[in-house]
């Protein structure tokens, strides 16, 4: 340490400086990922599932853009057959399908014959009534091409499948978007997968650029606020932007791209590489030395901080290390680089800080929190608190819990990708319109097929398809149902000339209506809905805009409807990126209680290794688990969904909020040599204010998160920063009133 | 009671009539008929090598030049439909060969309603309905004739096994040749001055 604050200083300077530099490089160039894949959890069986879906039935990456026009929808068709022309002609899009150019299944001389729906040219003199007429006798159209209303009309886009770049679906959702412009009165809403991975990354990037300023802002603002000094400002930030750039720039080395979680990466590493330079310097400008002096007393300054400073840092990661077990790959990489970036964070604070304050002259002694500051008298009051009325603070802290812990039980594991958009995000909007005009947002695909692996060409097996369809429809959650069925209805109705919609009676009948499509010349639209060899059919039910939770429990109803309806001679596999949304989030409270529990038990074996003391480690853990008992109750009463995001506050929180137990113990006990209620007044005096100091920087600096632009990350942003002054408070009053309580216990620690 | 029994014999008269004069015109081409030493010169499967419903043969038979369609569709009524299709739009009332066009379009739909019946009569397990029809273009002597075929499928398309001759009919050169040059056009996508060509080339 000597070395290092006198000749050490300018080769350590100069070795950091070139290495943030390098790492620089790689942070800057941190790439934001396009497709969400690290959102979903690796499951090899799904994948399969979903690749055997796409090898049957191709993509099923769809856009879906609703348009509105100022009067009746016939008077609109012209811009319609213009706007599908020109969304036709669009780099990227496959096949575009809308009423301007779909077809229709009529009865003609030979058989079924297809016409354009609509009839050419447009509009006619009695177009709408002819619309009307197309349009009732084909039902299937309506939530798809048109609404229900019949004054929106909508295209459904099919995108290329252009493995390995993403960068044209960006570029056909801009060139989608910039239409509104075009269309002369008329409302366009986009929505789709794409759409929303798209719209995600952008945001992604937004919070980067907006965030990351934003909370060295706040920074810098309370940290001159506390030590009006620029070394308090700038030492600190010193330490932030050194710990931001190593962890950003291993980030990008290791090859991994930003995401909805990962972006959090950053402000996160910024507000916990704080604390540690906060309580060196707090604990310098206390002790106060005289210049040539100077060198020792730092050295003296940072030795007894260096373990609680090494154990706070430590079970900082270990909180984040936990995280490492859950099934999402976005959530592990999170955990893992925030926990790197902590540590680097101590490592750079506990040499930068003390070789930096080593150029400075002696420090003026701040307000003394046992002299007349508000702050200061603020700590005495809570110390007289907590020592006069260790049974009252406990007492209070307990009720709190218990009327928290009845919050808990109200929370919902629930995660709503269209609503972790903010309302007034087009996403948001139009997915939300589309939903209620067109209907199915949400798709869940399914693959059925006979367990006997033959054709499904049997009128048994299309009833059976019709009874599972019909049922599914049943369901408030579902907007629609897309099967074959509708193009054998339509089909047996126009090739035997019948007035309605039905399937054949007779065997023979269904086989002939198979026999026709085999031959139809649109194959490829047939393929979406059939495989070639006719022994498996895809159904694809459309959800409303639901979230998890909903969707969880219609799959389980639709589970059930199908062991009514088709019976275990059928296979029904549901597949989608959807399906695999729900799924993970079913999965996530069990992973969430793993990452907890294993939070849990790390935290409190590197209290245990600090403090050697069982008794010490038990009392340890009560002001650490009431703060989230309350976050808790605060997110279950005030509705706040579980989700991927915030389903990693608990396991992020209680490493942090360790943090100022670890201080305060340790200050603790090197004052035990007092009177328990002497030593808890002492500690919390002494060290109070660099906790108060460090735990209002860990606040602010998280709720800057509050101005993201992802729902979940701005709950835990703003569920963190409440966890953490609860945590505060814990520090502050209840765990000095277990002390108190339990002083005869604890064994006194070293003068 | 009289006018029925009148109209019956007149039916059995004019089916007799009809019948022997297929077989008068059977003998007359019997020549033009016999595959024997047909040489392919083009093939191709229709509508498309991905979806066949049939294959198109040209053929040159001893004397004469041949437009071979083999069918063998699950959907037969269909694909007669779209044949006749093509030839309303080919022969217009208003060019040489409409009334022969006319002629071959109601003598297809027998001939499939024919096939249909056998296929009831003796359903086979692949479901599929087999006719063949062949344009046979000899200078002044040009016909068409329609056969209830055994096709199997070879290594370079179907092969005729058999055949039972339903219908013959005696047509225009003019007719049968445009027809050859048509379906030349149609089946192996050539234009229509590359199709006349290798007709021309071919035909006696």
């Amino acid at each position: 340490m000597y070395w290092l604050l006198t000749r050490g200083r300018f080769p350590y300077l100069a070795s950091l400086l070139m290495v943030t530099g390098a790492m620089a490089y790689f942070a800057i160039g941190v790439s934001t990922e396009r497709s969400n894949a690290s959102m979903t959890a690796e499951d090899a069986t799904m994948a399969a599932d979903y690749a055997e879906f796409r090898e049957h039935f191709g993509n099923d990456d769809v856009l879906l853009l609703a348009v509105t026009f100022p009067g009746p929808l016939e008077n609109g068709l012209h811009l319609l057959a213009e706007l599908t022309g020109k969304v036709e002609g669009m780099e990227g899009v496959a096949r575009v399908m809308s009423l301007s150019n779909a077809l229709q299944l009529v009865h003609g001389p030979a058989g079924a014959e297809s016409r354009p729906l609509l009839p050419h040219p447009l509009p006619g003199a009695d177009s709408g009534r002819r619309l009307a007429a197309a349009l009732d006798a084909n039902p299937d159209l309506t939530g798809l091409l048109v609404s229900a209303d019949r004054r929106t009309a909508g295209l459904v886009i099919e995108i290329e499948d252009l493995p390995g770049d993403d960068l044209y679906r960006h570029e056909l959702i801009g060139s989608l978007r910039q239409l509104a412009a075009e269309t002369g009165g008329a409302e366009l809403h986009l929505t789709g997968v794409s759409v929303q991975k798209n719209d995600v990354a952008h945001f992604v990037q937004r919070d980067q650029r907006v965030l990351i300023p934003l909370v060295l802002l706040a920074m810098a603002l309370l940290l001159t606020l506390f030590y009006h000094r620029w070394s308090g400002v700038l030492l600190p930030l010193a330490v932030i932007a050194v710990s931001l750039t190593w962890t950003l720039g291993l980030f990008a080395l290791t090859g991994h791209s930003l995401n909805t979680i990962t972006s959090l990466l950053g402000p996160v590493v910024m507000v916990l590489s704080v604390s540690t330079s906060v309580h060196l310097y707090s604990g310098w400008q206390q002790q106060g030395s005289s210049l040539g002096l100077g060198l020792s007393a730092l050295v003296e300054e940072v030795r007894p901080l260096f373990l609680p400073c090494l154990y706070t840092a430590l079970t900082t990661a270990l909180g984040l290390i936990s995280l490492t077990v859950s099934d999402i790959p976005a959530v592990r990489q999170f955990g893992l680089f925030a926990a790197a970036g902590v540590m680097i964070a101590f490592a750079v604070s506990i040499t930068l800080v003390p070789v930096g304050l080593s150029f400075l002259p002696a420090p003026v002694p701040p307000p003394s929190a046992t002299g007349e500051s508000r702050l200061g008298r603020l700590l005495q009051g809570t110390a007289r608190l907590t020592v006069e009325r260790p049974v009252t603070v406990l007492a209070v802290a307990l009720a709190l819990s218990l009327l928290a812990a009845g919050g808990l039980g109200r929370i919902r594991n629930n995660t709503d990708l269209v609503r972790f958009l903010k309302s007034d995000t087009p996403l948001h909007r139009d997915t939300l319109f589309i939903d209620q005009h067109l209907g199915g947002v949400n798709p869940v695909d399914f693959t059925l097929s006979r367990r006997d692996g033959r054709p499904l060409t049997t009128l048994e097996d299309q009833r059976r398809l019709a009874a599972f369809v019909a049922a599914a429809e049943s369901h408030p959650e579902v907007a629609r149902a897309f099967s074959i069925i509708p193009l054998l209805t339509s089909l047996h109705r126009a090739e035997f000339g019948l007035e309605n919609l039905t399937l054949p009676e007779s065997e023979q009948n269904l086989l002939y209506l198979f026999d026709l499509l085999e031959a139809a010349p649109e194959q490829e639209l047939l393929r979406k809905l059939l495989s070639r060899d006719l022994t498996r059919t895809r159904i694809s039910i459309g959800l409303h805009a639901v979230g998890t939770a909903e969707a969880a429990r219609l799959l389980e109803a639709l589970g059930r409807d199908a062991a009514r309806t088709l019976g275990e001679g059928y296979q029904l596999v549901p597949t989608g990126g959807f399906y695999q949304v729900t799924r993970d989030s079913n999965r996530l409270v069990a992973s969430l209680g793993k990452s907890f529990a294993l939070s849990l038990a790390l935290v409190l074996g590197a209290i245990g290794l600090l403090f050697r003391s069982l008794k010490l480690t038990l009392v340890a853990l009560v002001p650490n688990l009431i703060p989230l008992i309350w976050s808790g109750g605060v997110m279950g009463y005030a509705g706040i969904d579980l989700s991927t995001g915030t389903a990693m506050i608990a396991a992020v929180v209680i490493g942090l909020a360790v943090d100022d137990t670890i201080h305060y113990l340790a200050r603790y006990r090197r004052e035990r040599h007092r009177a328990p209620a002497e030593a808890v007044h002492a500690t919390t005096t002494g060290t109070g204010r660099a906790l108060v100091i460090s735990s209002v920087v860990l606040v602010l600096g998280f709720w800057t998160g509050c101005f993201g632009s992802f729902k979940p990350t701005v709950y835990f942003s703003l569920l963190t920063g409440l966890t953490m002054i609860g945590a505060l408070i814990n520090d502050l009053l209840v765990l000095p009133a277990c002390l108190i309580l339990t002083g005869r216990w604890l064994p006194k620690g070293a003068a | 009671m009289r006018a029925v029994l009148l109209a019956l014999a007149a039916t059995f008269v004019l089916a007799v009539s009809a019948l022997a004069e297929q077989a008068s015109l059977a003998r007359r081409y019997a020549p033009l008929l016999d595959s024997a030493a047909d040489c392919i010169v083009r093939r191709a499967w229709v509508p498309s090598a991905e979806q066949p419903q049939g294959e198109v043969r040209l053929i040159a038979r001893d004397g004469a030049l041949v437009m071979q369609t083999a069918l063998s569709s699950k959907v037969l009524r269909r694909v007669a439909a779209a044949i006749s299709e093509k030839e309303e739009r080919s022969w217009p009332e208003e060019r040489d060969g409409f009334v022969d066009s006319q002629r071959y379009r109601e003598t297809l739909s027998k001939a499939v309603e024919a096939v249909q019946q056998d296929s009831r009569a003796h359903p086979r397990p692949d479901r599929r309905q087999r006719l063949l029809i062949e344009f046979v273009a000899a200078g002044r002597s040009s016909l068409y004739a329609i056969y209830l075929p055994e096709l199997s499928e070879g290594a370079e398309g179907l092969e005729i096994t058999g055949r039972k001759l339903l219908f013959i009919e005696a047509a225009s050169p003019l007719y049968v040749r445009g027809n050859l040059v048509e379906i030349a056009m149609d089946s192996f996508h050539l234009e229509r001055a590359e199709a006349e060509q290798l007709i021309s080339a071919l035909a006696p």
